[in-house]
C-alpha cells in the first residue's frame, strides 16, 4: 500500500516530500528517505482523542491539502479511531478503540486534542461513562508515540482559562511523567501535524523538542524574529489605530497589542490554508496561542501590557502612573505653598537651634 | 525666607566618594532608562530611516546595566563602607531610638514641630524602598531582555521567574515600578530642597562635595 500508487501523481507525492522536508529543517537529500518511508511504512495505526475541545484542531488538520489529509489518512495510516471521522459510533466506536489498545500496544500513536477536566473525579467530560483522564491514561501510557495537538491538550486552553470551573489542564499536567509532543497552538498548524507524523514514520523518533516538548522545527524561533514586518519594528513605524494610513501599508503591529515578541511558532515561515497568508500578513497581531496560559496571560489582547488590577479595564499602565506622579506632584505643591506662606506669615523667632553634634 | 543665616560655620564629611558617584549614576541611568523605557512603551517614528527602536532598545539595556553595577556597588559598600552609608541606616525602625527620630521627622513633616531633625530616618526608609525598587526593575528588565529574542542565553536564569510570573505581568510591574521611581523623584527632589532650606546645611550641594553643615544622624 503506497501513496503514489492509490490516489497520488508521482510529482505531487514529491513535492509533498520535498514540503516535509523543508517544514523539518532537513536538507533537500532526505526527500528521497520520506518518501521511501512514507510508501513502505506499514499503516501504522493512529488513534485520535477528543476531550474538552471545540474540534477546531480537527477541522485545522482537515484543511491540509498538499496531500489531501484523506489521502494521508488513507494511504499511510490506520486511523482506527477519530471520532469526527469514523463511521462507526456508539459501543462499536469505543470497542474499535480498546481492540486497538489492546492489539496494538506499544505500536500505535496516540493523538490527544483537547483539555482534560480533573475537578469531581473527571465528570466534566466522559465519553461511553468513562472520565477523560480515565481514557487519556490506559489509551497513551501503551502508545509508541502520544501527540497532542493543540492549546488545550497543552496546557488547558480556554476551558482552563480563569476561573478554570472543571479543574481543566493539559495532557503532560494530567499525566505526569508522560513522554509528549506537544504541538500547541489555536489551532494548530495541519502542516507541523503532518511533518511530525512524517518525522516519525521517516526516523522511528519524534523532532527535537524545547523544554516544553515542542518541536524545535516549528517552535524553535519567536514570530518576531521571522515577522516580515520587523523592518517596520526596528524602523519605529507601528501601527496606531484599526485601518489608519500605517495599518494599510503593512507596518508593524507591536501597538496594537502584538503578541509575536515572546511567541514561538512557525507561521511567518509555514504560514496558513496551504501557504496563503497568516494572522500578522493580514494585518491582525498575534496573540501568542502556542504559549502556555495565552487565554488568561496575553488579554487584553489588543493591548501592549495587561490591565492593573484594581482600575477599570480601560485605564492603561500608564494612565494610572501618570496618576500617582500627579498625586505625589500636588502633595509636594502643596506642602511648599504651606511651608512658604508659614514662613512668612509667623517667620522663624529665633535661629534653628545649634546641630547636634552627636552620633546615635 | 527667616533667620537666613547663609553659609554653615562648620562642614562634616557626611557622603564619601562611592555613595556619591554611585547616586550620581543612579541618577543618570535612571533618567535615561525612564525616557527610553518609555519609548519602548509607545514607540513612534521620529527619524525616517533610522532603526531608532533598536537603538533605543540598546540604550536602554546599556543605562541597565549602568545601574545594575552602580547598585552593586553601593550594596557592596553598604557592607564595607563608612557608617552612615551602612545597611543598618536604611532600617531605622529597628532600633527604638530610629523609631523616635522617625517620629520627629514625619511632625516635621506635618508641620507639627518648627525646627527640622537634622536625622534622616523616614529619608532612609525612603532610599530602602527606591533600591528595592532599582532591584525589581534589574530583575524584571533583564528577565524582559532574556526573553527578549528566540533562545536568549539568559533565559534559563529567569525561567524560574516566569514559571511564577507570566512575562505580561513581568512587563507591567516593570512598568508600574517606574511610575513609582518617577513619583519618588518629585518627592525626593522637593525634600532635598525644603531640608536644604530648612537646615541651612547645603544638603543639595553635599551630594557633590560630600560635605554638609551639620553632621548626620541615622
Ligand atoms: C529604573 C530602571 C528602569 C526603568 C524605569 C525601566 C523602564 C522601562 C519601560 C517603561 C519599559 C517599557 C515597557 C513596556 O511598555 O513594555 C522598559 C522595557 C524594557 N526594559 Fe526597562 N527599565 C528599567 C531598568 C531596566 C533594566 C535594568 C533592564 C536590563 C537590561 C531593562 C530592560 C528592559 C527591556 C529588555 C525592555 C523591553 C521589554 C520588551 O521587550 O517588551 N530595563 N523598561
Ligand atoms: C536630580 C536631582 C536629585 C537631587 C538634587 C538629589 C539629591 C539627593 C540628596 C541631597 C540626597 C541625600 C538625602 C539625604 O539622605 O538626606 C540623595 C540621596 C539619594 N537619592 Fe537623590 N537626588 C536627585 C535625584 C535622584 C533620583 C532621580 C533618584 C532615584 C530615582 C535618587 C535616589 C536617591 C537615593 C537612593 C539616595 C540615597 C543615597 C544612598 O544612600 O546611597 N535621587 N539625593
Ligand atoms: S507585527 Fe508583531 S511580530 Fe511582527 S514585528 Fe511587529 S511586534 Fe513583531
Amino acid at each position: 500500500m503506497s501513496f503514489a500508487a492509490d490516489s497520488l501523481d508521482r510529482r505531487t507525492f514529491i513535492t509533498f516530500c520535498a514540503t516535509m522536508a523543508a517544514t523539518l529543517a532537513l536538507p533537500e537529500s532526505y526527500v528521497p528517505a520520506i518518501a521511501k518511508a512514507l510508501q513502505s511504512a506499514k499503516r501504522p495505526v493512529l488513534v485520535w482523542l477528543a476531550f474538552s475541545d471545540c474540534a477546531g484542531c480537527t477541522e485545522s488538520f482537515l484543511r491540509a491539502s498538499n496531500p489531501t489529509v484523506s489521502d494521508l489518512i488513507l494511504n499511510t495510516l490506520s486511523i482506527n479511531y477519530h471520532e469526527t471521522l469514523m463511521a462507526a459510533s456508539g459501543e462499536d466506536a469505543e470497542a474499535l478503540l480498546s481492540r486497538t489498545v489492546g492489539d496494538d500496544r506499544g505500536r500505535y500513536i496516540a493523538v490527544v486534542e483537547g483539555a482534560i477536566p480533573t475537578k469531581d473525579n473527571g465528570v466534566y467530560c466522559t465519553i461511553g461513562g468513562r472520565s477523560a483522564i480515565d481514557i487519556a491514561r490506559e489509551v497513551c501510557s501503551n502508545a509508541a508515540a502520544v501527540i497532542t495537538v493543540g492549546a488545550c491538550a497543552f496546557f488547558g486552553g480556554w476551558p482552563a482559562s480563569r476561573p478554570n470551573p472543571t479543574g481543566a489542564v493539559g495532557l503532560q499536567d494530567a499525566l505526569r511523567g508522560l513522554k509528549v509532543i506537544n504541538l500547541p497552538g489555536c489551532p494548530p498548524n495541519a502542516v507541523n501535524i503532518t511533518a511530525t507524523l512524517v518525522h516519525f514514520l521517516t526516523f522511528g523518533e519524534m523532532p527535537d523538542t524545547d523544554a516544553q516538548s515542542r518541536p524545535l522545527f516549528a517552535y524553535g524561533t519567536q514570530i518576531h524574529d521571522s515577522c516580515e514586518r520587523r523592518a517596520h519594528y526596528d524602523a519605529g513605524e507601528f501601527v496606531d489605530a484599526w485601518g489608519d494610513e500605517a495599518h494599510r501599508k503593512g507596518w508593524c503591529l507591536y501597538k496594537m497589542g502584538c503578541k509575536g515578541p515572546g511567541t514561538y511558532h512557525n507561521c511567518a515561515s509555514v504560514r496558513w490554508n496551504d501557504g496563503t497568508s497568516w494572522p500578522i500578513g493580514a494585518g491582525h497581531g498575534c496573540i501568542g496561542c502556542s504559549e502556555a496560559g495565552f487565554w488568561d496571560e496575553n488579554t487584553p489582547f489588543y493591548r501592549r501590557l495587561p490591565d492593573v488590577p484594581g482600575f477599570g479595564v480601560q485605564t492603561t499602565a500608564n494612565e494610572v502612573g501618570l496618576g500617582i506622579v500627579a498625586v505625589t506632584a500636588t502633595a509636594v505643591a502643596v506642602h511648599g505653598v504651606i511651608s512658604i506662606v508659614r514662613d512668612r506669615l509667623h517667620p522663624e523667632p529665633v535661629d534653628p537651634p545649634p546641630p547636634s553634634a552627636g552620633k546615635s | 525666607m527667616s533667620g537666613t543665616t547663609g553659609a554653615p560655620s562648620e562642614f562634616f564629611y557626611v557622603w564619601h566618594l562611592p555613595v556619591r558617584v554611585t547616586h550620581w549614576a543612579n541618577v543618570a541611568a535612571f533618567f535615561t532608562l525612564a525616557l527610553t523605557g518609555l519609548y519602548i512603551g509607545a514607540p513612534a517614528a521620529v527619524a525616517v530611516h533610522v532603526p531608532q527602536m533598536t537603538y533605543v532598545r540598546m540604550v536602554h539595556v546599556a543605562a541597565g546595566y549602568v545601574l545594575l553595577c552602580s547598585v552593586a556597588i553601593r550594596f557592596y559598600w553598604a557592607f564595607v563602607g563608612d557608617r552612615g552609608a551602612s545597611w543598618r541606616a536604611f532600617f531605622p525602625y529597628l532600633r527604638t531610638d530610629g523609631r523616635r527620630k522617625m517620629i520627629e521627622e514625619l511632625q516635621f513633616y506635618a508641620f507639627l514641630r518648627r525646627d527640622p531633625p537634622r536625622s534622616s530616618s523616614v529619608i532612609n526608609v525612603s532610599h530602602s524602598i527606591v533600591f528595592l525598587g532599582f532591584v525589581v526593575e534589574i530583575v524584571t528588565g533583564f528577565a524582559l531582555l532574556s526573553v527578549a529574542g528566540s533562545h536568549g542565553i539568559l533565559a534559563p536564569l529567569f525561567a524560574p521567574l516566569f514559571a511564577l510570573v507570566a512575562p505580561q505581568n513581568v512587563r507591567l510591574v516593570h512598568v508600574v515600578v517606574m511610575w513609582f521611581l518617577l513619583a519618588f523623584t518629585v518627592e525626593h527632589i522637593y525634600v532635598a530642597v525644603l531640608l536644604d532650606w530648612k537646615e541651612r546645611s547645603l544638603l543639595l550641594a553635599s551630594m557633590i562635595t560630600g560635605y554638609m553643615g551639620h553632621e548626620r544622624r541615622h
